[in-house]
């Protein structure tokens, strides 16, 4: 008898079991979906690492030989180590079609990778997608995003400029490599596009070739090894490409139980004093850093939003079966009477709530299950990742079920309890109305209010753990709201500081070596369209302090600066005084250091230190610079009247082309860096954030209005007889719409002022989550992105309690009001 | 209907009313013709389905009928809006239900403001009209308790009160005394003579032959159509126990 009134009352509730299956498979989807991509991707990394060897170390030296390098590989603790180039040359691909539009030659930088005579290397193999391995010493292999972006194909021929003449290199292929999955260029440019850089693997005798025919190029002042393995110029690189059996990069893998840390130093040691310049670990290769981000991110994914959606569902289930319980009442105590045992009672409603969760439960891990795999697939489509790894995993679907049961169970327990422990002979009466300190309370603080105003508080206060379970979960939808929109806020004002405020030029080259800034002045004035032009220094050093150490790009700016400039995320420009740094906040905190600390800053790769100043530490987009007065810069690494950076501003846009092909054609130039191209790339990727946006707002909409449509139609299947009451003496439809608006506007209005506060915290720690050495945000929250969420946040609530109302609208007010109470 | 009896509160005209049940059509009212004049005390009787609470619901304006006109205070409401039908119910039509319907978390004082906070009376004539409500049936004293502080009859006292806080055009009750004992259900009943010799229209519909003959007219429906219409004391001594439907019924 109770089952069937059970079927009958779920029935007249299809709407709210409707709303709770689609929080409760949303929770569990995405909980199964997101973990089980983030394991999918996890294992499909390292398969792809350890199937193409990625060494666990990378060890950056001034210069290898193949006798230092087998010292390497018979360290107690080492398994296998090998030797190899890797140098930046000028890469000319011809007749590009560009991303920003664009189209003709591009210079880029492309960073080569040296391969063996025949075959793979013996760490960090590639995974040729393709075409072949370069077959011939002027073969290459391109990195897939590179070819991708430029759509080159095997048996395409690009040029590589050199002193009077060009080489044609064939391209074989087309691989992905496990560094490179995702490709940066250093920790400061961690995203260049396709126009600006790219991987090219080439046999190492290949490279020599190459490297020859442009170390004659003179190191000039002497500056010899100081700008080795340097962004803007790579001259030591060339010279140990040039020389047979030489490396600039020792690779080793750890044997079984090895200690890093001891084999690191050892390698330092067996690589001779200064040799051994950076040890990075597999984890600490920026690419695969970023990468593990990027998926680490999945799973806090996996916890956050199923948290919230289960949540909510479980609020639900406990709203809906407290409703039923109440409806039941008098059957409940009737059946107690009757002698059927309490526990039955409490199995009865319990299996309620279990039926629900499972139904739930098991129609999300399905979705989980497709959304892990179509996640995994997506990320593999998009990277690349040669070897992939998608499974079924039993225990985490049976995991999803499990949650989504005992979520379910849970809240069920207590109106099922409640159920179980009714006394019959109260059981078949009426419940009396609640009372609790807040209602008593309300009768005398609320006494002088109008009757419509205190029915709607009444309303509130009757049920106080619904009112504050819903207004939490419209503070918990404006914080996804507001969190995600902010964080584009964010990001919108972190691109306009870099690009309005910082870097203000159109057109940047980067010089293979540094150059008399009066000559490069000369030449570049005479480009007509070059409206404006600065030349700055840009050098890779390290900064040391207390005995730790971090490498940062330090750029030398002129004074009054108009193309470069140091600006802090409050708008204000920062410049450091004679003797003085600027360093990013990352950096400081690395290095435990405040404004008037000492640092030791040392050109790369073995410069000598120069003890300066902090005059200021700096929130920028890109935390990874330090800034420095040029004349300062080039004072205290001995570049007197040097410069190796020419910035350009443009008369007008349509100077670009011109001013491009101009600026390629100037001797030395290693890579053009054109804004318009990074600002196409950061509007793809800011698709992506949108679209992210968008998916968030997607279920921030689904929950408030699964929350909100619970709340308001529950509120009106209770008052049912009331409501019918009302309208049978004369209340207006329009007025019983007014008053559940009012109640629900006040608990929107509740969950908006809280969600206000929680946003901001939301916002913080977003930020803070996204914000690492090589990148963090401004803290931005407008007043108009809060007022579109709240704004949403409004209609949401107005469109879910649509459905309550048109139930009242539709009530047989004849038969209603003629119902026995209860 | 064209011409209008200004004696009438009251005018139906063929008055049907079919509810569809699947593939059967059920004709609850089958062409009712009925006129109450102003202060009449009119009881409807009737045995279960026999259609006298879909009567009720019609002449309550809380249904509307399929076919037929109804003229209530010289309005016809057979055609009128949700809203429009709202605004009648509230200033033509004072109900008093079998089950009371208060709204038990609000005092005495505010359940018989209600009608008159929808017709938009001021704050302070809501009080003072509904105190002076309370006052005629007899609970001045009890204006700040709440339904389940009142016993049956006081409840069944504030819902009257309630009904005839607007003054409206008729008085209708549905099995009044349904709910109380005899004793309080006597109570009721001599309050609604004493309405009824203040000039009040009132309208009881009732299983009880005790009720229905405490009115001046009774009228008695049978299959959706008035079979017998004559006066309450007549009607009394003619009137046989059986069949008794149960409350809410009929």
């Amino acid at each position: 008898m109770l089952g069937r009134k059970l079927r009958r009352e779920i029935g007249r509730q299809k709407g709210q079991i409707g709303a709770v299956l689609v929080v409760m498979a949303l929770g569990i989807s995405l909980f199964v979906g997101s973990y089980a991509g983030y394991l999918d991707l996890d294992a499909s990394y390292a398969r792809s690492q350890r199937e193409l060897r990625l060494a666990d170390v990378h060890v950056d030296v001034v210069r290898a030989t193949a006798a230092d390098v087998a010292r390497v590989a018979g360290l107690p603790g080492v398994e296998a180590a090998e030797g190899r180039v890797v140098v930046s040359l000028p890469l000319v691909v011809p007749g590009a079609d560009r991303a920003d539009g664009g189209a003709g030659s591009v210079k880029v930088e492309a960073r080569f990778i040296g391969l063996p005579g025949e075959g793979q290397p013996d760490h960090d193999r590639v995974f040729v997608q393709r075409g072949d391995l370069p077959g011939a010493d002027d073969e290459v292999l391109l990195e897939f995003h590179f070819a991708e972006g430029h759509r080159i194909s095997p048996g395409d021929t690009l040029e590589v400029p050199l002193p009077g003449r060009t080489a044609a290199l064939k391209v074989a292929g087309i691989a992905a490599s496990a560094e490179y999955l995702w490709v940066a260029r250093d920790a400061q440019d961690f995203m260049p596009g396709p126009q600006e850089f790219g991987v090219v693997w080439m046999r190492r005798d290949g490279i020599r070739t190459l490297a020859e025919a442009l170390a004659p190029l003179p190191p000039p002042l002497g500056l010899g090894l100081a700008l080795a393995g340097t962004a803007g110029g790579s001259a030591h690189a060339t010279a140990v490409a040039a020389e047979a059996g030489a490396s600039n990069q020792v690779l080793y893998m750890l044997a079984e139980g090895a200690d890093p840390a001891a084999v690191k130093a050892a390698a330092g040691e067996a690589l001779g004093e200064g040799n051994a310049l950076a040890s990075t670990s597999r984890d600490q290769l920026v690419g695969v850093r970023l990468l593990q981000m990027d998926v680490d991110g999945l799973r806090d994914m996996a916890g956050f939003f199923p948290v919230m959606f289960l949540a909510v569902g479980a609020f639900i289930v406990a709203a809906l079966l407290s409703r039923l319980v109440d409806a039941q009442r008098p059957l409940i105590g009737t059946m107690l009477a009757l002698g059927v045992p309490r526990r039955r009672v409490l199995g009865h409603y319990l299996s309620f709530s279990l039926g629900v969760g499972a139904a739930g439960s098991v129609l999300g891990a399905l979705g989980g299950i497709a959304l892990g795999a179509l996640l995994t697939r997506e990320y593999a489509r998009e990277l690349r990742i040669p070897f992939v790894s998608v499974e079924v995993r039993p225990g985490l679907v049976a995991s999803g079920i499990g949650i989504g049961l005992l979520v379910a169970l849970l809240a069920g327990l207590g109106p099922a309890r409640r159920a179980a422990a009714i006394p019959p002979a109260e059981a078949v009466r009426p419940s009396a109305p609640p009372v609790g300190r807040g209602l008593t309370l309300f009768r005398h603080v609320g006494a002088g209010l109008p009757v419509p105003v205190r029915m709607g508080l009444r309303n509130l206060v009757r049920h106080p753990g619904r009112a504050a379970a819903t207004a939490a979960g419209v503070a918990a939808s404006l914080m996804l709201v507001l969190t995600t929109s902010a964080l584009v806020d964010s990001m919108d004002r972190g691109i306009d500081l870099q690009f309005q405020e910082a870097m203000r030029y159109d057109l940047r080259a980067d010089l293979l070596l540094p150059q008399p800034a009066e000559d490069l002045g000369g030449r570049v004035a005479g480009i007509p369209g070059a409206a404006v032009m600065e030349t700055v220094l840009s050098l890779p050093v390290r900064l040391s302090a207390g005995g730790r150490h971090q490498d940062s790009l330090l750029h030398g700016v002129p004074r009054g600066a108009s193309l470069l400039r140091s600006v802090d995320f409050d708008g204000v420009e920062r410049m450091p005084r004679a003797g003085g740094v600027v360093i990013g906040r990352p950096v400081a905190t690395k290095l435990g250091l405040a404004v008037g600390d000492p640092v030791d800053v040392s050109l790369l790769p073995s410069g000598t230190p120069r003890r300066l100043r902090v005059d200021a530490v700096s929130d920028t987009t890109l935390g990874g610079f330090t800034v420095m007065g040029l004349e300062d810069a080039r004072g205290a690494f001995g570049l007197g009247g040097l410069s190796n950076t020419v910035l350009v501003g443009l008369a007008s846009p349509g100077d670009r082309e011109a001013v491009r092909a101009a600026l390629q054609e100037l001797p030395g130039v290693l890579r053009l860096h054109d804004v318009a191209s990074v600002r196409v790339e950061l509007g793809r990727m800011m698709g992506l954030a949108y679209a992210m946006v968008g998916a968030m707002l997607a279920f921030s909409v689904v929950l408030a209005a699964a929350i909100l449509f619970n709340t308001a139609t529950l509120a009106i299947l209770e008052r049912q007889r009331e409501l019918a009451t009302m309208r049978a003496i004369g209340r207006p439809m329009g007025s019983i719409a007014a008053m559940i608006t009012f109640e629900n506007g006040l608990l929107g209005l509740l969950g908006l002022v809280a969600g206000l506060p929680l946003s901001v915290w939301a916002i913080r720690e977003a930020l803070a989550l996204y914000s690492s050495d090589l990148f963090s945000l401004p803290f931005v929250l407008t007043a108009r992105t809060f007022g579109i969420a709240a704004l949403g946040v409004v209609l949401v609530l107005l469109v879910a309690e649509w459905p309550g109302l048109r139930q009242v609208a539709r009530m047989n007010l004849a038969e209603v009001v003629r119902s026995r109470e209860g | 209907m064209t011409e209008t009896d200004p004696a009438h509160v009251i005018e139906t005209r063929g008055l049907i009313k079919i509810y569809r049940m699947g593939p059967t059509e059920v004709r609850a009212l089958d062409g009712v013709d009925l006129d109450v004049r102003r202060g009449e005390y009119l009881s409807i009787m009737g045995p279960s389905g026999s259609g006298k609470s879909t009567l009720m619901n019609m002449l309550g304006c809380l249904d509307s009928p399929t076919e037929g006109s109804y003229r209530l205070d010289g309005v016809e409401v057979s055609g009128l809006t949700d809203a429009e039908l709202a605004a009648v119910r509230n200033r033509k039509i004072g109900f008093v239900f079998q089950t009371f319907n208060l709204l038990p978390r609000y005092t005495a004082q505010v359940n018989v403001e209600l009608p008159l906070l929808y017709s938009g009376a001021s704050r302070a004539e809501r009080r003072r009209r509904a105190h002076e409500a309370l006052q005629t049936v007899g609970l001045g004293d009890r204006t700040d308790h709440r339904p389940n502080e009142l016993s049956g009859g006081q409840r069944q006292r504030v819902a009257l009160a309630r009904a005839l806080v607007n003054d409206p055009a008729i008085l209708l009750a549905d099995e009044p005394t349904g709910n109380l004992d005899t004793r309080v259900g006597q109570e009721i009943l001599r309050l609604f003579d004493e309405l009824h010799a203040q000039g009040r229209t009132v309208v009881v519909v009732t299983h009880d032959p005790e009720v229905a003959a405490r009115a001046e007219r009774v009228v008695r429906v049978v299959d959706g159509r008035i079979v017998e219409d004559g006066p309450g004391a007549r009607f009394a001594r003619t009137a046989s126990p059986a069949p008794v439907d149960g409350p809410g019924a009929g």
